[in-house]
Parts: C-alpha cells; sequence; structure tokens
C-alpha cells in the first residue's frame, strides 16, 4: 500500500496532494500538463523533495518532513519508468535489464533477465540497442526493467505518449494484463481520457483544486 | 632538421592534455549539473584564458610561480622544484591554456545525456558514482573525447603563455611553434617549412581521427 500526503511550493504554483493506492490497484493521475502529475510520481521516487508531509510504501516511511526522514531515491524500491522510458541507449535490450537487478549471481540475474523478455515476447530482441526498437518494444523493455528487482511500488509516466493512436490501444490493453500479474500498486500519470476507461481503477484528478497561497511558507 | 621543439612540444601536450582532461572532466560535470550563482561564477573564471590575451596570462603565471610568490617559494622549498624556464612550466601553461576547451566539450556533452536515464538508475537502486561511471560518463564519451583533442591541439600551438613562462631555450624550452618563430626571425626558412608542414599535418590528421571515430559511434 502506498499513502502520501505531500506538498511542494513553486512561485505561481502549489503542488498539494493526497491519496493511498492498493496492491494491485492501478491508480490514475489524471489532469492538463503542468497540474503537478510527473512532479507527484518523481516526489514518491525520491527524486524530488516536497516541502510537507509523508509518503509511506507498505508500512515504511520513506518521506516525513517533520521526522526529517528522507529516504533516497536508490533505497526506496520503487520502479520508476519516465515519459520517454529513460532506456540506457549505450546498452543492449538484455545490460538494460541486467543493470538493475541486483543480488543472485551473474548466471541466475542473466537467466532472470531473458524470462523477462519471454514475458514480453522480446526474447528474440535481447542483443538490440533501444535505438533499433519499436515504441511498443522500448516500453516492454521499459517495464522489464522496472520490475526486474519486484520493487514495492511502479510509476509511469504517460507511458503512451510516445506512439501513435492505433498502437496506443494495442499497448493499453497489453499493459493491463502484463500489470495484472503484479500485485504491487501502481500509479500512472496521463492527460489522455482514454487511458482512464481502459487502465484506471481509481481516477485523482489533478489541476482543478487551486490552492492559491502555500502556508507558512 | 632539429626534431627536438617536436619532441618538447608533443611531450608537453601530452602532459597538458592529462591534467587538463583530470580537472576539466569533474569541472564539466559539475557546471553542467550545478547552474547556481556560484556555479556561474565558476563558469567565468574558468573560461578566462580563453579570452586573456596568452602573455597576459604567462604574466599572471610568472607572478604565481615566481621564485618571489609564496607558491614558488613553497615548491622551492618543499620539492626544490622551480617551474619558471622548465618544459614543466610550460606544461602549466599548456594546460591552463587548453583548460575552457576541455571543460566547455565536456560540459557540453554531459548537459546532453537525458537526465531521465539518471533518474531511472537511481530509482534502480544506484550510487551517484556508479551513475556517473556506466551512465553519464559512457554516453558523454564522445564530447570528452573532442576535448581531448581539441585540448592537445591546442596544447600543441600554444605559445604566448608557453614564452612568457618557460621561454625560449633550445632543446630545453623551446615548442614547435616557438621554434617557428624562431627559424623565420633567424631566417631559416628550410626549418620553418620543415616545422610548419610537422604541426599542419599532425593537427590535421588528429581531427581525421576524431571525426572518424564519432562518426562510426553514435548511439
Amino acid at each position: 500500500m502506498l499513502i502520501l500526503e505531500i506538498e511542494k511550493c513553486y512561485d505561481e504554483f502549489v503542488l498539494n496532494t493526497g491519496w493511498k493506492a492498493d496492491k494491485g490497484e492501478i491508480v490514475v493521475l489524471f489532469g492538463p500538463s503542468g497540474s503537478g502529475k510527473s512532479l507527484t510520481l518523481r516526489a514518491i521516487a525520491g527524486l524530488e523533495t516536497p516541502d510537507r508531509g509523508l509518503i509511506r510504501i507498505n508500512g515504511r516511511l520513506v518521506f516525513h518532513n517533520q521526522k526529517n526522514i528522507n529516504m533516497p531515491a536508490k533505497d526506496r524500491s520503487v520502479a520508476y519508468v519516465p515519459q520517454n522510458y529513460g532506456l540506457f541507449p549505450h546498452m543492449k535490450v538484455y545490460e538494460n535489464i541486467l543493470f538493475g537487478m541486483n543480488g543472485n549471481s551473474p548466471e541466475r540475474r542473466k537467466k532472470k533477465a531473458m524470462q523477462l523478455l519471454q514475458r514480453v515476447g522480446l526474447e528474440n530482441k535481447w542483443n538490440k540497442y533501444p535505438k533499433q526498437l519499436s515504441g511498443g518494444e522500448k516500453q516492454r523493455v521499459a517495464l522489464s526493467r522496472a520490475l526486474a528487482n519486484n520493487p514495492e511500488v511502479l510509476l509511469l509516466d504517460e507511458p503512451f505518449s510516445a506512439v501513435d493512436m492505433t498502437v496506443r490501444k494495442i499497448l493499453r490493453n497489453e499493459i493491463r494484463d502484463f500489470l495484472a500479474q503484479w500485485q504491487i500498486p501502481i500509479v500512472l500519470v496521463t492527460h489522455d481520457p482514454d487511458d482512464l476507461d481502459a487502465l484506471a481503477s481509481r481516477v485523482i484528478q489533478y489541476g482543478n483544486t487551486k490552492v492559491p497561497v502555500c502556508l507558512n511558507r | 632538421m632539429n626534431w627536438m621543439p617536436v619532441y618538447l612540444s608533443l611531450k608537453i601536450a601530452f602532459y597538458a592534455t592529462l591534467i587538463s582532461a583530470v580537472f576539466g572532466v569533474p569541472l564539466g560535470w559539475l557546471l553542467a549539473r550545478n547552474r547556481s550563482i556560484g556555479g556561474n561564477l565558476l563558469s567565468s573564471f574558468v573560461m578566462l584564458p580563453m579570452v586573456l590575451p596568452p602573455t597576459v596570462l604567462g604574466y599572471y603565471l610568472l607572478i604565481f610561480i615566481g621564485r618571489q610568490s609564496f607558491i614558488g617559494r613553497w615548491l622551492q622549498d618543499t620539492f626544490q622544484v622551480n617551474l619558471v624556464f622548465t618544459w614543466q612550466g610550460a606544461v602549466l601553461a599548456a594546460a591552463i591554456v587548453s583548460l575552457p576547451l576541455m571543460v566547455r566539450a565536456v560540459q557540453a556533452s554531459i548537459e546532453s545525456v537525458d537526465p531521465n536515464t539518471e533518474d531511472v538508475a537511481r530509482t534502480l537502486g544506484k550510487t551517484e558514482p556508479v551513475i556517473f561511471f556506466r551512465i553519464t560518463l559512457p554516453l558523454a564519451w564522445q564530447g570528452i573525447l573532442a576535448g581531448v583533442v581539441l585540448a592537445f591541439a591546442r596544447a600543441m600551438g600554444e605559445f604566448g603563455a608557453t614564452l612568457m613562462v618557460a621561454g625560449n631555450i633550445p632543446g630545453k624550452t623551446q615548442t614547435l611553434s616557438i621554434a617557428i618563430y624562431d627559424a623565420v626571425q633567424a631566417g631559416n626558412y628550410e626549418q620553418a617549412n620543415f616545422l610548419v608542414v610537422l604541426i599542419s599535418v599532425i593537427t590535421i590528421f588528429s581531427l581525421w581521427i576524431l571525426n572518424s571515430y564519432v562518426k562510426n559511434n553514435r548511439w
């Protein structure tokens, strides 16, 4: 379970949000661009520090401003797939997945990486570089890499923005079936209303609750 | 033909490039990832050798490392090292002059690395040094190599600051560019032609190597 209650102030913008996500649930953060959706994801991942509030993952406090808790991103066990997937362009597909895997012997890691690729039907592309893949294939590699370490939360930032409409439809179904296998909270950011019907267990609306000033600034 | 200036220039440029890489890579990284006021100040300071006349730079260096200065005296007393009128002094001058080229190239190439890749690596449990050496550096490698070649070429051609700090001692501090000037002054055009052709070939060759390498290695 993921619980958060955070606030972050900028010069002309305040992010103030609070919600929770259960195991196996896909929570969709929906709203126009610039409403702080991606910022929320980055705060959960530990890539951005909120000014106030708390973030709790499966009972672990990873951020609490009053208790001075701010766990670095590397220790949070949160998987993050950014908008353009953030694949490492200088590494082959299987190296991308291996990079994120901790523990075990190198042989077992490699075996697991190949299993993950099989799961998304990319076992014959293991030796390719990211630039040789299609948009959908890139996404599947990014997902496999993100899930390779059995994270406790999965964050997806605009997962379909890089592909065209027809591919988007196929990917939505694919991703839904794929994600159903992982019983962890999944948070997905989008501004496309079609994503809501196809994927959302729950929708958090962004951008229409204006908080004009920051408290205690 | 006198090959000594060629050997000296290559040696000086080699060490100068090494020094400017050792300092230039971390500096370029720092400037690429830090846009504060301090970063701006540092950036201006690092770029100074590019805009100052080399003789002015050489004069500053003389003041800083000469025997009258604090640093010069400390070097002399502790290590018995005197940099003025030595090839090591020429290395220092060439390193400082080529540093801005190195820093600029490194900074630009690190800025071009997608910060998302570094962020993903963070969420995958990687520490900052691991991210730097396995993500940032390999992705910025070509720009860094370009910086190395440019710095080397600049160090090879260095004249003004070197002359001020190291002088023009044949066989000791007389580098290629100084030897060319010297040969022309003395009316020895045979030697001048030889050195001019040689330095042109070396420079064109290093740029050609760089270009063909970069062309073959794009992600």
